[in-house]
């Protein structure tokens, strides 16, 4: 029972990020109209043909502006996973594997950007910086930059005292071999859960700042900014607001079920 | 038993994160371009005007001696004035706090009413259709933009009872009733996906906790089933339960920035945003400090709560 449960995660969350991957992919080479092609004549158009989401308040195509939709929001999601990750990693080893005021630090800086609810840090960048999709990058990253430092961080404080540890330092290995030969590979599995994991609040991020204006700018689509500009017509036409939330909510359930699917697979009791 | 880190450590530790954001927040947004003067008085304004209004906001002293200047004030309650709204920052933050405060609380009230029985539902009928359901749709639930929930809320409030009445606030002294009854759909958009994490972890809770040994023991001794949920597993789940809840305080404050701008709502969300678009200072610092000081402070009870829940924590 429990065995069948856990591979229905990573079945089901692996279709719907592949499907995405599939739809960013083709996104480059085709969309059903270009993105930002107007047809004045047919705005408002409910979903059908030759409009399959239906048209939004310029006539534009939404199937195509959510297809082009990926490429933002993976673009994003994807750079500030990578950037948070590399520096949550390396930061978090240090501290793990040495402790002493360093880890102090690192453990005071973090505390202070967590203090920070929700988007609230990623405003305040864009307070500073002026909105736009770098800096909607630069907000995420440092926003994700706390969680992976303390996955990595407990990580090199459980593994250090490890017998292999010390069998390494026997052997004569310096700290850094011995940190990134033989107690990295042991929190992978651990870091790929939370950057899955990670993705999904990245993604939601991006779609809050896009919506509340302050995220990724005109005339680059982002699913966020759509439904801004949707619920304007909310009663006037749904199917503008539906289709981009529900894009949303499949692409943040399916990296949230494959997190919970690669964390089944690697350690039920991770 | 589990000893806790020193305490006045854990104080010292929120009173130094709290002065490290009054820090970074000040530092940030007087070193940035942009003269606060000349936002107040137009691009049309002499220099000598400029000059004049920067002496008397202080503008032309070092920027320790303003930090300094305006810390203290944050002690006195003294926040500064708005730039674009030439009014103390203290007054704004009161009156929107008194749309955001309520919305979080009714929040957190309908997360705690729908979460738990949901969740100890959840647990008991893990194995069951009922139990695959309801881990389906909260699958769902924790997935969703809280936005976007709220503008389906708007939609599904419009075409069910043809109520559609975005932006209009109630204020609270002209009909509290009906300002209260305005504040139950942002409520419930914040906390519905809330509602959903809780009912996942306290399923999840309820699971592991049924397999320990004390509940064996419980039934062992001929306890009924009832009692021995609500006197011994309830119990445990519950130290979590406040846990989460203390952790999910600081989702609700986030949150609600994003779902008063759905709603309309004049709250501390709306507030802050305005201020960022208009770059007035003052009411920025003022509100990311009274945020973040809310969650240092929500962390701080959560920690303390421990030992209060847990005979086994004690403070060293």
């Amino acid at each position: 029972m429990r065995k069948r449960k856990t591979s229905f995660n990573l079945v089901i969350g692996g279709l719907l990020v592949g499907f995405f991957f599939l739809m960013l992919i083709v996104s480059f080479f085709y969309t059903p109209f270009a993105v930002n092609e107007m047809h004045t004549t047919e705005r408002f158009l409910p979903p059908g043909k030759p409009y399959l989401l239906g048209t939004d308040n310029f006539g534009r195509d939404i199937f195509s502006r959510i297809m082009k939709g990926t490429q933002t929001a993976f673009l994003v999601g994807a750079i500030s996973v990578l950037i948070g990750l590399v520096i949550g990693v390396c930061l978090g080893a240090l501290s793990g594997y040495f402790g002493g005021w360093f880890d102090r630090i690192i453990a005071q800086l973090n505390a202070t950007i967590q203090a920070f609810p929700g988007v609230l840090l990623a405003l305040m960048i864009v307070a500073v910086f002026g909105p736009g999709t770098i800096n909607t990058i630069v907000a995420l990253s440092i926003t994700a930059i706390p969680g992976f430092t303390r996955i990595t961080r407990s990580g090199f404080l459980q593994f250090k005292e490890y017998s292999f540890v010390e069998a390494a330092e026997t052997i004569g290995l310096g700290p850094l071999s011995i940190m990134i030969r033989h107690i990295l590979p042991q929190i992978v599995p651990a870091l790929l859960v939370a950057a899955s994991t990670g993705f999904s609040s990245a993604l939601l991020a991006e779609a809050g700042l896009s919506y509340l204006g302050l995220g990724v700018q005109p005339p680059e689509p982002s699913w966020g900014r759509m439904l801004n500009e949707a619920q304007g017509y909310l009663l006037r036409a749904p199917w503008f607001s539906l289709a981009p939330g529900c894009v949303i909510l499949l692409a943040v359930l399916g990296f949230n079920l494959l997190s919970d699917g690669i964390r089944d697979l690697f350690d039920p009791n991770l | 038993m589990i000893k806790m880190r020193y305490l006045p450590g854990k104080i010292f530790s929120c009173v130094l994160t709290l002065w490290l954001v009054s820090l970074l927040t000040f530092i940030v947004f007087q070193i940035l371009p942009g003269n606060p003067a000349q936002i107040i008085l137009g691009a049309e304004a002499s220099p000598e005007q400029v000059a004049a209004l920067e002496k008397e906001l202080g503008l032309d002293k070092p920027l320790s001696l303003r930090y300094i200047h305006w810390i203290s004030g944050v002690f006195r309650g003294d926040l500064g004035n708005s730039l674009r709204y030439a009014r103390p920052v203290r007054g704004l933050m009161v009156n929107s706090l008194k749309v955001t405060l309520p919305v979080a609380g009714m929040a957190i009230i309908f997360i705690v009413l729908f979460g738990i029985p949901l969740g100890l539902a959840a647990g008991k009928y893990h194995w069951h259709k009922r139990g695959v359901l309801l881990s389906v749709v909260t699958q769902l639930g924790t997935a969703v933009p809280s936005f976007w929930l709220g503008i389906l809320m708007m939609l599904a409030l419009a075409k069910l009872f043809s109520y559609f009445t975005p932006g209009t606030f109630i204020p609270w002294d002209e009909d509290w009733l009906g300002a209260l009854a305005s504040l139950i759909p942002p409520a419930l958009t914040v906390a519905l996906p809330k509602v959903a994490v809780l009912t996942r972890y306290v399923g999840a809770a309820f699971v592991e906790e049924e397999s320990a040994d004390y509940i064996r023991t419980a039934f062992g001794k001929g306890l009924a089933e009832k009692k021995v949920f609500s006197n011994h597993l309830l119990k445990n789940i519950l130290i979590s339960v406040t846990t989460v809840l203390g952790l999910m305080g600081t989702d609700i404050l986030g949150g609600s920035i994003i779902i008063e701008k759905v709603f309309a709502l004049p709250g501390i969300g709306r507030l802050l945003i305005e201020a960022i678009s208009f770059r007035d200072f003052p009411l920025i610092q003022a509100i990311a400090l009274y945020l973040s000081g809310v969650v240092v402070l929500l962390n701080l009870l959560v920690d303390l709560s421990y030992s209060f829940l847990d005979p086994r924590i004690r403070w060293r």
